[in-house]
């Protein structure tokens, strides 16, 4: 015991703590810590999981499936309806149909989505609040009692019925959001010269709206390209917790609280090539729409 | 006569209407003929009250009491409590608030704290369902928004969110503005052609950025480490950014005293301006949530730190807008005149530049208040970053996932969130119609 002390002691008195101080500037090259995994990054070695020792790659490619597919869906949905509500408010600026519309939407757009979310889980998919009330599943992406050799049209019916209500919760927010950004964007292009010369000369209403207006107001739309791509990793979040999808916001959302690191570094590098790959794709659809623009 | 009569009052209100043409009139009065946006300033007036006198509003402890012959004040005495000034007799400390025998006694509005448990109440308890009340009159203890698992009360648990709600959105945004600004006037004032720098600067400021970096961050990892365990972070990092700053102003006045050798002291000039927009586009390519999600997963969990953390993520829209702005504003005349008189860079910027471009920034403001908020709630609700005895908009959300039958819970606290983010989305679209130019009449 004597000499633990004393041992102790005398390494403390001999201790050089003021070497903590001084910065030991060392170059190691290619050879360190960071090099080593953005080699392995790019050549498609995403490492091993802290929490199972699973691959990183085929934990985010099971995940990545069910994002996918919420957000394919929403996006589609969200463009196929904001585009036309957008231009006909747009056309009929200060009608009663363009204020309900544009209050409305920015009620919508206020709304949280996972305020929505949690409503919708309560209310709807339990007979808590009465039998008639039971539309959906809770949660999760497929019933438990689908036998293994069920048809693909049963199988198709019962993963569509578990994503109809996170994918209204993805898509609505998005609708909004695009629908006023292209009212915005038609309604300082009407006020353009060539729209006055246009109804001048003469020309049809139609024409003139989806030939000459639409293209020019895309602009705030395709800037909106750039989020999509980050936003269909980091955006779900909320939702996917909520109904419980497997998909790559409650991958992310685990693994941080898990602190199961190489499964974030590899989402939160995925979501910065995203972000990158679709400014990109902004980019070039700008070249597109309008070829004054140059690079 | 009386069309004289007419025609004088007319003239008279049109002084009176044209009194005041600066600039900050004209955007009160656009902001004012925006209904939507007037009364969401009453809204958050109402809010901001709300989270200021949260404790007088939602409290177990009665607001003025006479017990034993003596006058008490327990919530104010709280304070005191709290910062180890005043001390709890022993009888408060053993028994509950309400089951002292209170001459009389003024209860708030709300008479219970967001942590009091109401043992008779647990097990979520709706508005209609039957609650046991002991204390009389029996409305004034009725729990209007029902309770949680633990018997604590919804209505003093909003009220404490609406506290925590505001005080992220002012700090967060204080924090990012602070930063922003900064960062974003640099950029804009100085551009890509106007910062002259000499080279003992740039050398010096290079290597004392390596070398703050290891006395903020790297030197100090032990007391992070400890930090993470026991609390405290938001001061470590408050000191790491203390230390970073010392070794740069070191590093800047050893670079002033070498300045005079004519090698060291030649011009170079610094394209400011691209260095930081690369930076903020670096800084933007992750994505904030997962970032913001990261760094409080691994902080102990509290509060200050998430405002902070939302704070230090959100400054790149600001710090964009008043950069654009001063880009505009640099080139103007009353900034030569300023730099023909010899004022120095700084007050310059400081006194001249950035008051000029603050308006973009309200408008970013506001709506960043209405996002940090979105967040932290967003936060509560996945329960990260939130210290166990903490009660906000969120975390009661949460609870509803856990009892799908307690809708009160899944009601109340989601319509606070939206309702708040409502009025400052309302906030700063009227803002941006009232400084807009264009609309002005």
């Amino acid at each position: 015991m004597q000499t633990l002390a004393s041992n102790y002691d005398k390494i403390k008195s001999e201790s050089t703590t003021f070497k903590n101080y001084i910065p030991a500037f060392r170059w190691y090259g290619f050879n360190n810590q960071y090099h080593r995994w953005i080699t392995n990054f790019f050549k498609g070695d995403f490492g091993y999981s802290y929490s199972d020792s699973r691959p990183v790659s085929s934990k985010i490619w099971d995940a990545l499936r069910w994002t996918v597919i919420i957000n394919f869906f929403s996006i589609l949905i969200a463009y196929i309806i904001s585009i036309p509500i957008g231009v006909t408010t747009a056309v009929r600026k200060d009608s009663v149909y363009d204020r309900v519309s544009t209050t409305l939407l920015f009620i919508l757009y206020s709304l949280p989505s996972f305020w929505i979310g949690t409503l919708l889980i309560v209310f709807f998919t339990t007979p808590e609040y009465g039998a008639w009330l039971d539309w959906f599943p809770t949660g999760g992406v497929t019933s438990e009692g689908i036998p293994d050799d069920a048809s693909l049209w049963t199988r198709f019916w019962d993963v569509a019925h578990h994503l109809v209500l996170p994918i209204f919760c993805v898509t609505y927010g998005s609708l909004a959001y695009i629908s006023r950004q292209m009212r915005g964007g038609l309604l300082t292009v009407v006020r353009q010269d060539y729209i006055r010369t246009a109804k001048a000369k003469g020309l049809d209403e139609k024409k003139i709206i989806w030939k000459h207006a639409f293209r020019n107001s895309l602009f705030p739309i395709i800037t909106l390209f750039a989020y999509i791509f980050p936003a269909a990793i980091a955006g779900s979040v909320a939702i996917e917790v909520i109904f419980t999808v497997p998909g790559m916001g409650s991958l992310a959302l685990e693994s941080i609280v898990a602190r199961d690191w190489p499964v974030v570094f590899t989402i939160l590098m995925f979501a910065a090539i995203l972000t990158m790959i679709g400014n990109l794709v902004a980019d070039i659809m700008y070249a597109q729409v309008d070829p004054r623009v140059t690079f | 006569m009386l069309f004289r009569k007419k025609k004088a009052k007319e003239i008279e209100q049109a002084i009176l209407a044209n009194k005041d043409q600066s600039y900050w009139a004209n955007v009160r009065r656009q902001f004012r003929k925006n209904r939507l946006a007037v009364w969401s300033l009453r809204v958050f007036w109402g809010l901001l009250f709300v989270a200021i006198f949260a404790d007088f509003i939602a409290n177990e402890r009665p607001l003025l009491a006479k017990l034993d012959g003596e006058i008490i004040c327990p919530i104010v005495k709280n304070y005191g409590v709290k910062l180890g000034v005043s001390q709890w007799d022993e009888k408060f400390v053993v028994n509950r608030w309400n089951e002292h025998d209170y001459d009389w006694a003024f209860f708030p509005p709300i008479p219970y704290s967001a942590t009091t448990q109401d043992k008779y109440n647990r097990n979520y308890k709706g508005p209609f369902d039957e609650q046991r009340i002991k204390a009389t009159p029996e409305w004034r203890h009725w729990h209007w928004l029902g309770t949680d698992n633990l018997g604590r009360d919804v209505s003093a648990g909003m009220v404490h969110g609406t506290r925590v709600a505001v005080f992220v959105g002012v700090v967060a945004m204080f924090i990012a503005s602070i930063i922003g600004i900064f960062i974003g006037a640099l950029a804009g004032y100085f551009g890509d052609d106007r910062l002259q720098v000499s080279r003992i600067r740039i050398i010096l400021c290079i290597i004392g950025f390596f070398l703050a970096i290891f006395y903020a961050v790297i030197s100090r990892r032990n007391a992070y480490a400890v930090a993470a365990e026991d609390g405290g972070m938001a001061f470590q990092i408050l000191l790491s950014i203390a230390i970073f700053i010392g070794v740069m102003v070191l590093a800047n006045l050893l670079a002033s005293a070498l300045k005079p050798i004519k090698w060291l002291g030649h011009k170079t000039t610094v394209a400011l301006d691209i260095l930081v927009m690369r930076f903020i586009e670096v800084f933007n390519s992750i994505p904030g949530l997962l970032l913001i999600l990261s760094i409080v997963a691994i902080t102990k969990p509290s509060i200050v730190n998430v405002m902070i953390i939302i704070g230090l993520i959100s400054w790149t829209g600001i710090a964009r807008f008043i950069r654009a702005e001063l880009l505009k504003v640099r080139s103007l005349e009353y900034i030569e005149a300023a730099q023909a008189m010899g004022f120095s860079e700084r007050r310059i910027i400081m006194r001249h530049a950035i008051p000029n471009a603050l308006t973009p920034v309200l408008i970013a403001i506001a709506f960043g208040v209405a996002s940090a908020i979105l967040t932290e709630a967003f936060l509560s609700f996945l329960g990260i970053g939130l210290a166990a005895e903490d009660v906000t908009w969120g975390s009661l959300l949460n609870l509803a996932r856990k009892q799908f039958s307690a809708w009160w819970l899944a009601v109340f606290p989601g319509f606070a969130i939206f309702i708040t983010i409502t009025i400052f989305n309302l906030l700063g679209e009227g803002l941006t119609d009232a400084l807009d130019p264009r609309l002005k009449q």
